[in-house]
């Protein structure tokens, strides 16, 4: 009999030198010569649900109010709850808890139809200012802050975590074809800065 | 950027984010009294004012969001939606 399996949409050059089987997930723990970063991290394996109702300030989904205006965040409990528009939310499960399947019409999991990738590591804006036009250090939105806007020419979720000079985080969401595309550019415009793939051990929140 | 058009959900971006939806013609035609020709007119003709227009856009590489704007089709960019307007779309 086959063993079922399911696999991320990012992969990077060098190989993990650390894993572990979570799930039906092979997750990337370690990389070889990580260094001190700016560090991209693939996530693609956290839970990630999408909710959509007329009511959205009736559910609470995992026990997280939805923040009332879009772009705002909520990060509890190792949940992060984004507010998209009126109507829309966007649940990342970033710790490591195991969540129950919420069963009710609004909630749709995306966790495979869409990658996430984590920007982590200093100066990191000098990076994401070649791919992206989008002011992720606007001091007007508060941290953390949902951007939904093209990163790379790719409509993309971007929620803004850190944004100090010296310690910043980025959450960065798009539809799982896109992968390949995006891993290289974000590479490509972190050269300079050094940017090199960690494991999930790496991701600090 | 020659046009940057402010989305109710995400504030002033860049033109090249969003997609034209065309003009704001109102409401469709009541379907009582609606004949060929009334639904002709409603769905292909424009208007095509040179001066201030009530445009549909939709922030295609954002939110998604479809919304109204008012714009100087002389000039090319947006101009602040009128009073009446911000409490009826409210």
């Amino acid at each position: 009999m086959n063993e079922m399996r399911r696999y991320s949409p990012v992969s990077f050059e060098k190989q993990p030198v650390q894993t572990e089987l979570r799930g039906l997930w092979r997750v990337a723990l370690k990389y070889p010569q990580e260094g001190e970063g700016p560090h991209l991290i693939d996530l693609s394996h956290k839970p990630k649900w999408d909710v959509q109702s007329s009511a959205l300030d009736t559910i609470q989904p995992f026990g997280v109010e939805i923040p009332k205006s879009p772009g705002r965040c909520k990060l509890m409990h190792g949940r992060m709850v984004c507010r998209m528009n009126a109507t829309q939310a966007r649940i990342i499960i970033t710790g490591q808890e195991k969540n129950e399947q919420p069963n009710t019409s609004e909630f749709t999991d995306i966790t495979e139809g869409h990658l996430l990738l984590a920007l982590t590591g200093p100066n990191l804006f000098s990076i994401t200012e070649k791919l992206t036009s989008l002011d992720l250090q606007n001091p007007e939105k508060p941290t953390p802050y949902l951007f939904q806007g093209p990163f790379a020419h790719v409509p993309c979720q971007v929620v803004v975590v850190k944004n100090k000079t010296d310690n910043c985080l980025l959450l960065l969401s798009c539809s799982r074809g896109y992968a390949r595309d995006m891993v290289d550019a974000v590479f490509a415009a972190g050269k300079e800065a050094d940017l090199r793939p960690a494991g999930e051990a790496a991701f600090i929140l | 950027m020659s046009l940057t058009i402010t989305c109710p959900i995400c504030g002033k971006r860049s033109g090249y984010e969003f997609r034209y939806g065309g003009e704001d013609k109102g409401p469709r035609p009541d379907e009582d009294e609606l004949t060929p020709e009334k639904w002709f007119d409603y769905t292909h003709l424009n208007t095509c004012i040179a001066g201030m227009q009530k445009e549909w856009w939709c922030h295609r590489d954002g939110c998604g969001t479809w919304f109204k704007i008012y714009r100087d089709t002389r000039t090319i960019g947006e101009v602040p939606l009128p009073v009446e307007d911000k409490i009826k779309d409210a």
